[in-house]
Parts: structure tokens; sequence; C-alpha cells
């Protein structure tokens, strides 16, 4: 931009008047921009809130799982994995990771921890030891690994599997 | 690849908020401005290197940085409609001793700060005794006294 100075003005200057204007709106709107970011992020868009909290089972209900529908990488979440009572037999039970599970997300530690972890042509199964009929519940620990959308499942040996798409933001 | 694009990232981020956030007084930092920067430092150091502490990730980070700002240096060299989108332009909030005040407002600076400049680097009394007062784009305010202060 080439200083020039108006008529009657001695200061030689590049100002613009509507380049300034232009910059004021864009700098207002931006600002409102940055007001929603925060607002959806209280929400839980970016993870932990309403927004994200979520769960899923599976159609028989013998399977159900809450977890985060958004997380951030690098950043611990839990997955709380349901198994109802009619599902537990006296050896326990077992859940089945498909390898994207191990692709994407690094279990950081489960709660209780498996009896065994196997390896299968499904992907890796954890079994764990269990009172007979009673209703079980088994916190994952993880942490992503990875970005983007991935879609691990968890599924109950025996019965069905759940999918939980979920983006993690980089 | 993922230092750099972190790198990249985080400036061209830092560069549009602190733009557009309008923090025109960058210059005159106040003591809240620093802690402001210091904050902004810290957060942005752990998301810069993540988990890795490495020196390669270290000295890849060191190079984007530094070349960003070379090669934004040399684009706004080069294009002076790029270089007035990023580093704004002066304007001028004071004229033969009359604040406009619409200018003002609107660059949230006011009359205070213009006289605190004035003292500083003129030793001006008052308003009257300003020919001109520019907001500089780096965000400090320039005075020129009228000739018969």
């Amino acid at each position: 931009m080439k200083p020039k100075s108006r008529p009657g003005r001695s200061l030689q200057i590049s100002e613009d008047f509507d380049f300034q204007v232009r910059n004021w709106r864009a700098e207002r709107i931006a600002w409102v921009v940055m007001a929603l970011v925060l607002a959806a992020a209280a929400l839980g868009l970016f993870s932990v809130g309403p927004l994200s909290n979520t769960s899923a089972s599976t159609s028989d209900g013998a399977l159900k799982i809450a977890y985060p529908r958004f997380l951030r990488l690098n950043a611990p979440a839990t997955f709380k994995v349901h198994v109802r009572a009619a599902s537990v037999s006296d050896k326990g039970f077992a859940l089945e990771l498909n390898p994207e599970f191990a692709d994407s997300l690094q279990i950081v530690q489960t709660l209780p921890a498996p009896e065994r972890w196997l390896t299968t042509a499904q992907g890796v199964r954890l079994q764990f030891a269990a009172a007979a009929g009673e209703a079980a519940t088994v916190h994952f620990h993880i942490d992503p690994i990875g970005f983007g959308s991935i879609k691990p499942r968890i599924s109950l040996v025996g019965a069905g599997g759940v999918d939980m798409p979920i983006f993690v933001y980089p | 690849m993922d230092a750099v694009a972190r790198g990249l990232f985080i400036y061209l981020f830092l560069l549009a908020v602190i733009r557009l956030s309008g923090r025109r007084t960058l210059a005159e930092t106040t003591a809240f401005d620093f802690i402001l920067l210091l904050i902004v430092a810290e957060t942005t150091q752990q998301a810069l290197l993540g988990n890795d502490f490495s020196v390669t990730n270290c000295a890849l980070l060191i190079l984007t940085l530094v070349g960003m700002d070379i090669l934004l240096s040399f684009l706004k060299n080069r294009s002076p409609r790029l270089e007035r989108l990023i580093d704004g332009l002066p304007l001028i909030i004071v004229e033969q001793g009359r604040p406009l005040h619409d200018r003002l407002r609107k660059s949230r600076v006011d009359e205070d700060d213009v006289l605190a400049a004035a003292r500083k680097h003129h030793g001006l009394e008052r308003m009257d005794q300003i020919k001109y007062a520019v907001l500089e784009a780096n965000g400090g305010i320039s005075i020129i006294p009228k000739d018969d202060k």
C-alpha cells in the first residue's frame, strides 16, 4: 500500500478507512465465532459434556456400553461396559475387541483386569472372572493414539457386539 | 510430518486469533497482557510438543516456526494486500486536537491512552496540543505535536 495523504492532511500515512471498517467487522464476527466455539465446548462437542456422552447396546440388551462420542488425541477417557446378569455364566464372560480398537485406542487399564488376554481371528479376547448370574461392569480406561473417525467394536462372546462410532480430535 | 503439521497449525491459529482479537495495544503491554502472553505460551507449548520430547521433534518445530516466519515476511513483502491483512494498517485517531470518537471506540482505545502516549513521548499536557495521534499497525500510539506547543 502506497502511503498517501488526504487533501488538507499533511500526514503521509497508508490509512484505508474502508479496510479498517471491514477489519472491525471481521473482528466482531470472529468474536461471535469464538463465543460459539466455547459454548459448543461447554456442551461437549469437543469431548466431555452432554453432547459427547452416549451409549449403545445390543438389540437383546445383553451388552450395553456408555462411551464418549468425541475424544481427543492422547486424552484419556473411559468406556463403561455393562453385561446383563443372564449373560454371565460360572466361567464369567468374555469380551472381544475388533482390530480397529487396538489400532486406534491404547488400553491403559481395564477394571477389573481380565483373567486372560487371547488373540483370536476376530481381534483380542478378554476373559473376565465374575459371579455367575450377576450383572457385571468393566471400565476400559483408554487413550486414543490416532485421530479422525474410528469405529471400535466390543462384542460379548456368545452374544452380539456394539459398534462405537467415535471422532477423535487431533 | 507430525511436528511440521502441529507447528503450522499452531502458528496460523495464533496468527488468526491474535489478529482477530484486535489486540491493538500489544505494544503498550499492561501487566495483564503480560500474564496472558505467559499463559498462552505455556498452553501452546504442550500441544506443540505432544508426547515427543526428542531433539528431532524440537529441531523440526523450530525450523517450521522460523520457516513460516521467513515465508510470511517474504510474501508480505511481495503482496501489500497480504501485508495489510496480516499486520493491519495505521489509523488516525486524533486530528488537530480533536479526538475521533467513533474510531477510538471501535479500536477500544480511549482518550487517556492517547494522552498517556502524548505525555510519555512528547511531554504534552492537553489534547489540543496534539496535531495527529495515530494508532499504528503494531498497536503503539504515535503522537505528532502541534508546531506551536
